[in-house]
């Protein structure tokens, strides 16, 4: 009966635009540069890594310093194997979603250790280096709110864990030293 | 109301039903959709806002950096931002609206101050716009030191879900037309077979029996027209042989009258004179009467057969004695016309509960067939056994045959293979009807030029 097949049409196009799923991506979310050799060994971490996140999460790369790269390395624990940080945007909740990841390798293998809240619009700044000057390396997250200002929360690894050390707003460009 | 109306009256009332649930359905979801969105997108940026505000810049002055923070607010957003000091005076607004105005008759602002976060949907004071706004409050060290407060106009999501549901209705009501054509469509080729066989049945009522009915597809309707048609054919069949019988008996009963008639005016001018010739007319008339009696005979039986009224009266019967009293009775005219006619019982056979008298008629006639259509110096035989559980007597002669044809017909009623030929055309139908009530069975087998078989079994 063709109206039955009318039926079952629109009830699965109700669906189908109630459920809205697996919108495709727009062209414009395909355009990306090709990788260059030294990026591949980059681009494979990152894959690596964006599996250890939550499904719908997507990497934030910091507008300041680190060209423009989405994973920060830089050994925080001083054993001599780098770290890495990822800043990504979660999806799945409704309301504050900036989060920083921080990942470990042991065994060739990448280990999320910490996580803590991001603010604002976005990234300004990620980088793993000796702030303070007290021979270890911390964790600088520069946050964004646009004309508002930015404000940057500096961490230190302790016994796998990220602790805040200090929170500072800055209205003009970041000066890190 | 006719069937078709009734079809798609009923097509109509689910798909207008489906269509009105899904309409409602799909509008109120729409409208939700965008409504709460806007809300929920206000919301995440005054969230997102206060909190960034908690974090960095809690320690100034929310009056004195009131202006840097409202540019940064402002900035991801379309909205009209305000900043609101912990009294409700509007501190700064992206519209360049101008400050100190006292915003506390707002509902939104008086869940912010309070520390809450709050939503208001209403018109502007000024302009009577529809508006949503959102305010949140914005903390310093656990205290409430003001809020913000995004507020966006509504008329264009106003007119754009109102568009959308003007499309969606329109789009139904393209549906309900769509099926109400298709309904139509499909319930004619339904209605049509039915109306065609209304017809065909209209006319068989006058009593127009050639009509045949138009099969139009191989469903129920279809099956309904063959049985019709057949049903039809099987009437005129029958018109037919019952005209043929009234013209055939009257034809025979004639036959017998005019030659009685016309002895007695023989008879009646010289037979007074010629003893001779008064003899050999009264035999003639005596056995034109006897042909008369058993064709009414024939007919009465054959009306009680029809109406179910005949009756068999069960009691012993010694049928090597009949068979052989039927053949002696038989024999002159056999012999009269050539053929011989011969008898063959074997071991003695069984007396069994039969009519006597109705069995003597079956075998008469059967014999009286058998010499109709033998030539002379043909030969008829007769004979009879004795099978397990039953009696068996078989009438063999080596006359014309009966075609295939005739062979399906000669049992039924009027029947007869040449419509010329004399007799009734109901004797064998009436043999096979007396051997049924006997519970036994009646076979014919023949072939053309041959000669033909008939066996009669009975129970013992």
């Amino acid at each position: 009966m063709p109206s039955k097949f009318i039926r079952i049409g629109a009830m699965l196009t109700t669906l189908w635009l109630l459920g809205g799923c697996g919108v495709p991506a727009t062209p414009l979310d395909t355009i990306k540069p090709p990788l260059s050799k030294a990026n591949m060994q980059r681009y494979k971490t990152s894959q690596e890594l964006i599996k250890l996140l939550p499904e719908k999460a997507q990497l934030l790369a910091p507008i300041q310093g680190q060209e423009g790269q989405d994973i920060s390395f830089g050994d925080m624990d001083g054993d001599g194997i780098d770290e890495a940080v990822v800043v990504y945007e979660d999806n799945e909740n409704i309301g504050n979603t900036l989060k920083a990841a921080l990942f470990k390798q042991q065994n060739e293998t990448w280990q999320k250790i910490s996580e803590v809240n991001g603010f604002g619009y976005g990234l300004e700044y990620a980088g793993i280096f000796d702030i303070d000057h007290d021979g270890n390396n911390e964790l600088a997250l520069g946050w964004s709110l646009g004309d508002a200002g930015k404000g940057l929360d500096v961490y230190r690894l302790s016994e796998d864990k990220l602790k805040l050390l200090s929170k500072k707003a800055f209205h003009e460009e970041l000066n890190l030293e | 109301m006719g069937i078709q109306k009734r079809l798609v009256g009923s097509y109509l009332v689910v798909i207008c039903l489906t269509v009105l649930i899904l309409e409602i359905f799909l509008v109120f979801s729409l409208r939700y959709y965008y409504f709460h969105n806007i809300e929920r997108i206000l919301m995440n940026q005054a969230e997102l806002s206060a909190s960034f505000f908690q974090q960095y810049f809690a320690d100034e002055d929310l009056e004195k950096q009131s202006e840097r923070l409202l540019k940064g607010f402002a900035n991801n957003s379309d909205a009209q931002v305000q900043i609101i000091d912990p009294s409700g005076r509007l501190l700064q607004d992206s519209t360049g609206l101008p400050g100190n105005n006292i915003m506390m008759k707002f509902v939104d602002v008086q869940e912010a101050v309070k520390g809450l976060p709050g939503v208001w949907k209403g018109e502007d004071p000024a302009t009577q716009e529809a508006i949503l706004a959102v305010s949140y409050p914005l903390k310093a060290n656990d205290t409430i030191v003001g809020g913000v407060r995004f507020i966006t106009s509504l008329t264009e999501t106003i007119s754009t879900v109102n568009q959308i549901t003007v499309l969606l209705i329109c789009v139904g009501m393209l549906v309900i037309a769509i099926v109400t054509i298709l309904g139509l469509v499909l319930s004619r080729t339904i209605t049509r077979s039915i109306k065609d066989l209304k017809q065909a049945a209209d006319q068989m009522t006058e009593g127009n029996f050639s009509i045949r009915v138009h099969k139009r597809y191989r469903d129920e309707l279809g099956t309904l027209a063959d049985t019709l048609n057949m049903m039809a054919s099987r009437i005129t069949k029958s018109e037919q042989l019952k005209n043929d019988f009234i013209s055939s008996v009257s034809h025979e009963l004639r036959t017998p009258l005019t030659s009685i008639k016309g002895w007695i005016i023989t008879l009646k001018s010289n037979g007074v004179d010629n003893k001779p010739l008064l003899h050999d007319g009264l035999d003639i008339i005596e056995s034109e009467s006897d042909r008369l009696t058993r064709m009414v005979d024939e007919l009465l039986d054959f009306s009680k057969l029809d109406n179910g009224r005949i009756t068999i009266h069960f009691e012993p019967v010694d049928l090597t004695e009949l068979i052989q009293r039927i053949v002696r009775q038989l024999a002159p005219r056999a012999a009269r016309q050539g053929i011989s006619l011969e008898i063959q019982t074997g071991e003695a056979l069984p007396t069994i509960q039969a009519d006597e008298n109705r069995l003597k008629q079956v075998l008469i006639n059967l014999i009286d067939n058998s010499i109709k259509f033998t030539s002379p110096s043909g030969r008829i035989l007769v004979h009879a056994y004795t099978a397990p559980r039953k009696v068996v007597i078989i009438v063999e002669d080596t006359g014309s045959g009966i075609t295939d044809e005739d062979l399906n017909n000669v049992l039924q009623k009027f029947y007869k293979g040449d419509q010329h030929a004399s007799g009734s055309g109901l004797g064998l139908a009436i043999s096979e009807q007396i051997i049924k009530l006997h519970h036994g069975e009646l076979r014919i087998t023949s072939t053309v030029g041959k000669g033909t078989i008939v066996q009669i079994e009975l129970p013992v």
